[in-house]
């Protein structure tokens, strides 16, 4: 009988999971200490107005609602890979935003344009250029593990893997 | 099964949104209102001399070397037939003139109030903008200084003086959103440098460098 593997076991993992859950939990708590400041930062980005006049709606409202729920999604995701659940699911969510924000960065640049990145506040450096798309490559980085393998040792997900496990080979051993 | 625990956690994340913003009550204002109309007899005190044209008569207190100064670019009118102060003069502005927005000649004036210690002077762009340039006396203050507290540099400023804000100018918004955390502080005289600090560069106003105001 195919036994049930248990989820990659590793403290890397594990190690990736919990910086990744403390940089996005406290991302998402300072965006929602002043979501009036991150919605000015979106708009400063001037992506979402040419699309909100593209479909003949206000921008605001769009913006108002992205200051909530990215950083929303981001205390939820956050928390999920400190308690270790759906571990690669949470890991997939921030990839995809981080890789979109490093998009939109690199649209700033590529326009010449000088504005706040809003993204951590000050702690690294305001103004987007280089050096933060640099940082989101670099926080994608260690995303990819924990997308790919999981969430690691002192999880949830590990905790009822093994316990899969167990049960399985338990109900191997009663059949031989 | 990953991906549809992907959506599963934006879902929850996005209700996590909606009930934060239907518990936290302050809505997002986008435009900053005018000023509140000036009290009899609580008009700030302006100096001696009402400068709105410097024909390059003075010297700027920056390192950049002096440039000639555009004169104000102030519409002629012919002279009224009624009272003086129902239509100002050219190079007879006064503060009370000022709205919400001004040009460089309401920059300039408030310039000199500051000089004499009658207002405040903020710079909302980023620090990079700020060292090449600014005008003296202009504290950098952009939106993000006002994520978690009240910055230094306003509790030392005075709520009941003018408060001359500026950024890039054009589209830039920033001075707008300064002037919005001020108002959420209690000033209530805000003037926004509508050309930003290009106008007033151009305009030959004064200009210094470095971090420091």
């Amino acid at each position: 009988m195919r036994e049930a593997r248990p989820i990659a076991c590793g403290w890397d993992l594990a190690f990736a999971r919990l910086v990744l859950a403390g940089i996005f939990t406290f991302a998402g708590v300072m965006k929602l200490a002043d979501p009036h400041l991150f919605a000015t930062a979106i708009k400063k980005f001037e992506i979402i107005q040419p699309l909100a006049d593209v479909l003949g709606v206000h921008a605001e409202p769009i913006l108002e609602w992205l200051a909530f729920i990215i950083p929303g999604v981001e205390i939820v995701c956050g928390v999920a890979l400190v308690i270790g659940l759906w571990g690669r699911a949470a890991a997939l969510v921030l990839f995809t935003m981080l890789a979109a924000f490093a998009a939109g960065m690199i649209s700033v640049i590529a326009r010449g344009m000088k504005i706040e990145c809003g993204c951590f506040g000050e702690f690294f450096g305001a103004e987007v250029g280089w050096s933060s798309v640099v940082r989101n490559l670099v926080f994608m980085a260690v995303a990819a593990p924990v997308m790919v393998r999981g969430s690691g040792m002192l999880s949830l997900d590990a905790l009822v893997s093994n316990r899969r496990a167990t049960s399985h080979t338990r109900t191997d051993d009663l059949a031989t | 099964m990953v991906l549809l625990r992907a959506f599963v956690l934006v879902i929850v994340g996005a209700g996590v949104a909606f009930g934060y913003r239907a518990l936290w009550s302050g809505p997002i204002v986008w435009t900053l209102e005018e000023n509140p109309p000036l009290e009899p007899g609580t008009t700030p005190d302006e100096p001696a001399t009402t400068p709105v044209e410097q024909p390059g008569t003075d010297q700027p207190r920056g390192t950049e070397p002096a440039t000639d100064a555009v004169p104000a670019t102030v519409d002629e009118q012919p002279p009224a037939e009624d009272t003086p102060q129902e239509k100002p003069v050219p190079g007879d502005l006064t503060y009370a003139d000022l709205g919400l927005e001004v040009g460089v000649d309401g920059a300039k004036l408030i310039y000199e109030m500051a000089l004499d210690g009658q207002a405040s002077i903020v710079d909302a762009r980023v620090a990079d903008d700020y060292r090449q340039g600014h005008i003296p006396m202009a504290f950098n203050l952009t939106p993000s200084a006002f994520r978690f507290a009240i910055p230094r540099e306003v509790q030392d400023m005075s709520m009941d003086l003018p408060v001359l804000i500026y950024c890039a100018g054009g589209d830039c918004e920033d001075s707008h959103i300064v002037g919005q955390k001020l108002r959420e502080i209690g000033f209530k005289r805000l003037h926004i440098l509508v050309d930003g600090f290009p106008g007033w560069k151009e305009a030959g106003g004064d200009v210094v460098t470095g971090d420091q105001p």
